[in-house]
């Protein structure tokens, strides 16, 4: 086992190998379920003025003000109406603080073996590239698995 | 493992904030020494006192290094204090002794670490070496026999005999001689002879020690009885007698005896239980009310030396005799119940109120009416008072503080339920109301609970400017005002860096290099740097000023320049804005590194500090004249009374102490300067508009500006209009910050300084006027 696949193997070992799998457009993307708190439908967002066009505003989760991030917005995607499939997901991040994504829908929960992980390629210059910590294929085809800590968090 | 005793985990935290506590109060004491640079009889003993206590815990904590250092020092002072050697440069012992509190507050921080002991034997080695140096030149060097070691030095109850405060400066003590000592007289003509040079009118008992034949015989029998005037510390005078040579013990003799028993007032002291180290405990009470006292004894009466006398104490309780001067006996009863860890002072006798009893014939065991009332009242006072020193830790406080956030917007979810509107409910009305005045009466009282004066924010400072004018070779004074204000207790906390970092920027950049720099200038020789507190309409405005040199916008322009650190073209650039640039990170204007700033670390975490706790920095200065760094930040943290205000669908909550009038805005009213910028003259003068939907980017559909409801808000002295759809309600808000992830995005900026959970679950953006104004 190289450094990589070791690197995988803890990662995804974490949560027992489970990914989330959401869809935004026709493209697949994977979130690791330990970071997952909850899924919520849609609801009454409050807009915070003078922020990017990503941060969507924010949210009252039980008496708890979250900040919501759209990932289509965020990967720089045409905006759509949202409707009865789109959801928020809410993490937790590494540092503690909670944010909630818009997806378009949500797919299913995977379980993902360390053998079906390849290497990112590096092409960090594409915006929603930077944001992708491994590619996931089986025969299902491919999920982007993200990096939500730095989808939340870097500017 | 921690580096004190296993077993003593409980004390742990007492013993850390007692021993904190003290230092502090060293430094304090230190600095104003320093300053008069000569040290009065009173602080030495303060000193001594406190390394006194400290050497005790720590050794009693197992912390054998803090132990001996404090023993050390000690022992200078203890040179200090009996020898008065004349010191003419002061400074390397107030290094030493600065140089020891720093380690020992820097080992009390790290006392729960797993690391080992810090070694403190070069200090203690320094100490030593001062300390030496002093005893060599010492006046009475040649009468002097082996110094005792001060840990191990017998007081003997002297001071605590009542006699001692009878008649100020007049003493009588007896000295006795080691037995078997030959020549008593010449012993004795010894011991005159030394105290002549300290004190004034000396007889002695046998009077003619040379030529009295008995003289000999009664000295050896009885001992040496001299009574004389002393100007200097009893104590002091003491511990000379004793110094001499074959002389076995000197007590003052008491006079106790002489005044009958009923004329003292008893009482009976009462410690906390589990507050330990009773007998240091109780010196402080007696030490409290020394002054007060015209006679004092106590029992367990050795409670300085023997650490038994804790366990009596805890048993039995401490009982105090004394006579009051120039005080009543309230009074003092009163300052031993403000000792901390005192939990009752019950009077046993008192002269009042039993010459009171019997003349009251009737009722001999009872006390008067009036009487019993006095004592009762005395006693829940006292009572009272000691309750009222509990410390909390700050994390109840904190979920106190929140549970009570809860509670308002639980209220505010009943009391505004949308279910109830429409409905005619008187009596649920009333309920409402009473329930709202309840609850932010709670507000108030867990809010003044957070809140402490400033001062011990500002107390640091001036040892961060003593350090740094001895290193820097500067000479500038720092002055504080408004110490008294009181901010919440998480400020005080986080305010420290901020504040260092100030102070360290104004004296390291600001002060010029030398004297003649500012005379040149024309300014006083020695530099001033002021801390100011006051607190301002919801705010706590602190700001450090000094008159030094001032900054040139055109070299921090330069700098920056440089460091590539500029975001827009140079010339876009003013001058507050090029001040501000020293905030950012990576930006130092110093060309050398120096030990206390140029590391280009710094002012970029006053600024991150500061906006943490809410906050906002603005820098000012006149080349030249100086520079002020004015420090603003929300005076409590949490609640609000804030004026709900619609803005298409957003809801913005503006509080209410920046809220001067609401209005309907008439078109004669409306004007447009010739920038194009809206005006609204109000009773004569005039106003900028600012339309919230504009300044906020909002694309809901809005009503006009007539339709619209005008709200002039001040802050500072300067007043705007702001154009809002409509008033929703005033309601108590709970302010939420924001959610760090959107912290970096100049919220503050523009004027939102967090948010809140309306009664219905909907989120409203509190409003930051100040900000809102100066962005305009």
């Amino acid at each position: 086992m190289d450094a990589f696949e070791e690197e995988i193997y803890e990662d995804i070992a974490v949560a027992g190998g489970k990914v989330l799998l959401f869809t935004i457009d026709d493209v697949v993307y994977g979130i690791e379920i330990r970071y997952v708190d909850e899924i919520i439908g849609i609801e009454q967002i409050t807009v915070v003025p003078k922020m990017p066009a990503y941060i969507k505003g924010v949210i009252n989760i039980r008496g708890q003000v979250v900040p919501i991030i759209s990932v289509r917005t965020r990967f720089g995607k045409e905006e759509i109406p949202y409707d009865e499939r789109t959801c928020i997901v809410v993490l937790e991040l590494d540092d503690g603080n909670r944010a909630g994504i818009i997806v378009d829908r949500v797919r299913e929960v995977l379980t993902v073996s360390a053998a079906s992980v390849t290497e990112t390629p590096d092409v960090k210059s594409v915006n929603a590239d930077r944001y992708i910590k491994h590619i996931i294929e089986d025969r299902d085809g491919i999920k982007l698995l993200l990096d939500c800590n730095r989808l939340c968090t870097e500017r | 493992m921690a580096k004190f005793d296993q077993g003593m985990e409980s004390m742990a935290d007492t013993y850390t904030f007692e021993t904190a506590s003290l230092l502090e109060q060293l430094d304090g004491i230190l600095m104003q020494t320093e300053n008069e640079n000569e040290f009065g009889e009173d602080e030495i003993n303060e000193i001594f006192r406190i390394m006194h206590t400290i050497k005790g815990s720590s050794a009693m904590m197992g912390l054998d290094n803090m132990s001996h250092l404090a023993h050390a020092v000690e022992d200078m002072f203890y040179i200090i204090r009996e020898d008065k050697p004349v010191i003419k440069d002061k400074r390397e012992l107030f290094d030493i002794v600065f140089n020891a509190s720093d380690l020992l507050k820097a080992e009390l921080d790290t006392i729960s670490d797993d690391t080992p002991p810090t070694d403190m034997t070069s200090a203690i080695d320094r100490i030593e070496r001062y300390a030496a140096a002093l005893k060599g030149v010492q006046k009475t060097a040649s009468a002097r026999t082996e110094l005792p070691l001060s840990g191990e030095f017998d007081p003997q109850g002297m001071i605590e005999v009542p006699d001692d405060s009878a008649d100020s400066g007049r003493m009588t003590v007896r000295v006795r001689f080691e037995e078997g000592t030959a020549m008593p007289t010449l012993r004795a003509m010894l011991v005159v002879r030394n105290l002549e040079t300290q004190v004034t009118n000396i007889t002695t008992e046998p009077s003619d020690i040379t030529n009295d034949p008995d003289a000999e015989e009664i000295l050896l029998s009885e001992g040496l009885l001299i009574e004389f005037d002393t100007p200097e510390n009893k104590t002091a005078v003491l511990n000379g007698i004793k110094d001499n040579i074959s002389v076995a013990s000197a007590a003052v003799v008491a006079k106790v005896k002489s005044v009958p028993a009923n004329t003292l007032t008893t009482i009976k002291v009462t410690f906390e239980p589990d507050c330990r180290m009773e007998n240091l405990r109780a010196l402080m009470v007696v030490n409290n009310i020394r002054e007060y006292c015209e006679i004092l004894a106590y029992e367990p009466s050795d409670i300085e030396d023997n650490s038994q006398s804790a366990a009596l104490i805890a048993e039995d309780g401490f009982i105090v005799h004394f006579k009051a001067r120039d005080c009543t006996d309230d009074d003092i009863l009163r300052t031993i119940g403000e000792t901390p860890s005192v939990k009752s002072v019950d009077t046993i006798y008192s002269p009042a109120s039993a010459a009171a009893a019997a003349d009251d014939a009737g009722s001999a065991k009872e006390l008067t009416p009036a009487q019993a009332n006095a004592a009762v009242k005395q006693q829940s006072h006292s009572e009272k008072k000691s309750s009222s020193l509990i410390s909390v830790k700050l994390s109840k406080l904190d979920e106190l503080l929140n549970m009570v956030g809860e509670i308002v917007i639980a209220e505010a979810m009943v009391t505004a339920n949308p279910d109830l509107k429409g409905l005619r409910l008187d009596n649920f009305q009333k309920a409402a109301r009473q329930l709202r005045k309840l609850n932010s009466e709670m507000q108030d009282i867990v809010m003044s609970i957070r809140m402490v004066p400033i001062s011990g924010a500002f107390s640091k400072m001036t040892r961060i400017v003593r350090d740094m004018r001895v290193k820097l070779g500067k000479n500038a004074e720092l002055v504080l005002e408004g110490e008294d204000t009181e901010v919440d207790k998480s400020i005080i906390d986080n305010l420290g860096d901020p504040l260092m970092h100030m102070v360290r920027n104004s004296m390291d950049h600001g002060i010029e290099d030398t004297e003649e720099e500012r005379i040149a200038a024309g300014k006083p020789a020695v530099g001033t740097i002021k801390l100011s507190a006051y607190s301002s309409s919801g705010e706590v405005v602190i700001v450090v000023s000094d008159d030094g040199k001032g900054m040139d916008p055109q070299k921090l322009l330069d700098k920056a320049e440089k460091n590539g650190i500029l975001t827009k073209p140079r010339s876009e650039y003013t001058d507050k804005e090029a001040y501000n640039l020293i905030m950012l990170p990576g930006f130092s204007t110093n060309e050398t590194v120096t030990e206390f700033s140029g590391r280009g670390v710094g002012m970029d975490v006053v600024k991150q500090n500061i906006e943490k706790m809410g906050g906002t920095v603005s820098i000012d200065s006149q080349l030249g004249r100086g520079t002020s760094f004015t420090v603003k930040i929300p005076l409590s943290l949490s609640i609000v009374e804030g004026m709900e205000v619609s803005v298409g669908r957003s809801i913005f909550t503006i509080p209410i102490p920046y809220i001067t009038e609401s209005f309907k805005l008439q078109p004669r009213q409306l004007l447009t300067d010739t920038d194009g910028r809206e005006m609204v003259m109000v009773r004569g003068e005039c106003y900028p508009l600012v339309r919230l939907n504009e300044f906020y980017e909002l694309k809901d559909e809005c009503c006009g500006i007539f339709d619209g409801i005008i709200i002039l808000v001040e802050t500072d002295g300067k007043k705007a209009c702001l154009l809002a759809d409509e008033l929703i309600g005033e309601q108590q808000v709970v302010i939420k910050p924001f959610s760090p992830l959107l912290a970096g995005f100049g919220l503050k900026q523009y004027g939102m300084s967090g948010c809140s959970i309306l009664g219905d679950g909907s989120i409203t953006i509190i409003l930051d006027v100040a900000n809102i104004i100066s962005e305009i």
